[in-house]
């Protein structure tokens, strides 16, 4: 559970919900996709606004050939769920174009589950969580603020947001790491 | 002798009109002095369940408590008189980390009944653990009676602070078997009915059900509901005090099982705008609603002054359609100073750099977080306080 301040509403969203709902995910199909939106006169789209994110906090650069996928899940929101989708991700080796990108959230997993997570996977993490970081307050179109990012050739190319109820579904679809 | 003569009751009459008449007096704050406290670099308390401070009135000391959760690390200083040459004090650290092994939630609140009597709710809301001032587990308990009749409920505490008063701890209740809220109407609308008050006796070991009273659930007209679970604190006659986020009344709950309703609103309020069962689902929508619409915050008791103090949050005019959204640390408050009777007496408002969440009512006055993360002027090597004393305000001259 978060505890962010004024936290109360979130932090409350993120106990009903995680407590009362969380504990068994249906593994609905996911059957929302995503594309990029089209830019407006007075943001940047959101492909520039992820790559941009990677670049400032981590030095990272979406690699420049071929395809690559960032799962995205932030401290904010329903918090039960995005344990649950940590915690999944740790149970499997995933293929080298993946790339877990997460915040202070992965400090409430135990010591095992980080170590296997970041065994299983190239982990992002922005752990300074004494406020909200950037991850937690960029506006990528992931209405549950938690999503799969894919890109090609260095670009952004769709949005896939996934849930509670859906990221098993989603998550399956990534790429494993070969024997 | 006087009352047997006509002008000795008009004289009395004149007393009395002229107390149903007056007006409370209007009440202010005054920034004293700044108390600050030594902290790991990575730790921000950013919720009032895991703030307590306790006061030895006996031995004239004081208690200050934070809870660290993500290192299950409890600080905590006893606050001498005078403040030590760098004006920072330090904080020594407890080790929960045993706890709440055996669950994977981490701690969520504390309370104290006295120094050598700490208490601490995990995450999981299924366990209650208290302490010795080292740490060590004196009693614990798995409460996990059926509460209110047949309904299986579990214990939390809301996020509030775990109050305590005598014996008893003053909680919150929450159903079991609601089933999912974002993707069931119905199952929503089953939770808006759920009573939520619950207070316990420790003095039994299962007191799961001894609880006494009960109270109202989430409130929901008109869908202004903010789902948030209520602002509490208590009375010194150990009543319970509820709010509801977007409603300026004050719920009034005795354990005698007398109930009274207050209006207390902000001299800011407004009306929240409805949120559509849609938008549960949607965080993006709800992260937006939070920003931009006013609230009533934290409601703290003030036993000292016989007052109360309750935030409300102002909300943002705009949030949204931002590459990168406003923080919650911007959003302007106030804080409304109410007297016994709950009659508001006084209105301060705060610029976003003072944290509403980062309240404590100590002997001294009421301290106020004044650097928060977000802003500038934050050391993360320090907690920082304001301390503020009430003082009345001059009527306006006319």
């Amino acid at each position: 559970m978060r505890y962010f301040f004024p936290l109360s509403f979130l932090m409350c969203i993120a106990g009903v919900i995680s407590s009362s709902s969380c504990s068994s995910p249906t593994g609905t199909p996911a059957t929302e996709s995503s594309p990029v939106p089209a830019a407006s006169a007075t943001s940047p789209m959101p492909n520039q606004l992820f790559a941009t994110y990677l670049h400032d906090t981590f030095s990272h650069t979406i690699p420049s050939s071929g395809e690559h996928w960032y799962v995205v899940i932030p401290a904010v929101g329903c918090l039960g769920c995005a344990h649950a989708e940590l915690r999944y991700l740790a149970g499997t080796a995933w293929a080298p174009t993946v790339t877990v990108v997460t915040s202070g959230l992965l400090r409430d997993l135990s010591k095992a589950e980080q170590t296997s997570l970041a065994r299983h996977v190239q982990l992002l993490a922005d752990t300074f969580r004494v406020a909200d970081n950037t991850l937690d307050r960029i506006s990528l179109p992931f209405h549950s603020l938690t999503g799969l990012v894919r890109t090609r050739d260095g670009q952004a190319v769709e949005f896939l947001p996934f849930d509670k109820d859906t990221y098993q579904h989603v998550l399956a679809t990534l790429p494993k790491r070969r024997p | 002798m006087l009352l047997l003569q006509p002008a000795g009751w008009l004289v009395l009459a004149g007393i009395l009109l002229s107390a149903c008449n007056r007006t409370p007096e209007r009440i202010g704050l005054t920034a004293t002095t700044e108390i600050r406290f030594r902290k790991p670099a990575s730790y921000y308390p950013q919720a009032r369940c895991i703030l307590a401070y306790y006061d030895d009135s006996l031995r004239g000391q004081e208690y200050f408590y934070f809870l660290d959760r993500a290192s299950n690390t409890l600080l905590h200083t006893r606050l001498a008189a005078a403040p030590p040459a760098d004006s920072v004090f330090a904080l020594q650290r407890t080790s929960l980390a045993h706890l709440f092994h055996h669950t994977p939630y981490p701690l969520e609140a504390m309370g104290v009944f006295a120094p050598d009597s700490l208490v601490f709710v995990d995450g999981g809301v299924h366990s209650i653990c208290l302490t010795n001032a080292q740490g060590q587990v004196r009693q614990q308990w798995q409460p996990r009676a059926p509460i209110y009749g047949r309904t299986p409920y579990f214990i939390t505490t809301g996020f509030q602070p775990v109050y305590t008063k005598g014996s008893r701890l003053y909680l919150h209740a929450g159903p079991d078997d609601v089933g999912n809220i974002t993707a069931d109407t119905m199952a929503f609308h089953r939770l808006l009915t759920y009573k939520t008050g619950l207070v316990l006796d420790v003095r039994d070991t299962l007191f799961a059900n001894n609880f006494t009273g009960e109270f109202p659930g989430f409130l929901s007209a008109k869908n202004n509901f903010n789902i948030v679970a209520p602002q509490s604190c208590v009375t010194p006659e150990g009543d319970y005090l509820f709010t509801y986020g977007s409603f300026s009344q004050i719920y009034r709950y005795a354990l005698s099982g007398h109930k009274q309703v207050t209006d207390a609103p902000s001299r800011y309020h407004r009306p929240a705008r409805g949120l559509p069962f849609s938008s549960l689902k949607n965080h993006q929508d709800l992260i937006g609603y939070k920003l931009t619409e006013p609230e009533y915050g934290p409601l703290l008791s003030d036993p000292y002054r016989r007052r109360y103090l309750r935030v409300y949050r102002h909300g943002l005019p705009a949030a949204l359609n931002q590459p990168v959204r406003p923080s919650y640390a911007d959003i302007p408050w106030s804080l409304l100073i109410l007297d016994a009777g709950l009659n508001v007496v006084g209105e301060v408002p705060f610029a976003p750099t003072y944290d509403p969440d980062l309240i404590l009512v100590t002997r001294r006055g009421v301290l106020i977080g004044n650097h928060r993360p977000e802003h500038a002027g934050y050391n993360p090597q320090q907690l920082s306080f304001l301390l503020f004393t009430y003082q009345p305000l001059q009527a306006p001259s006319s």
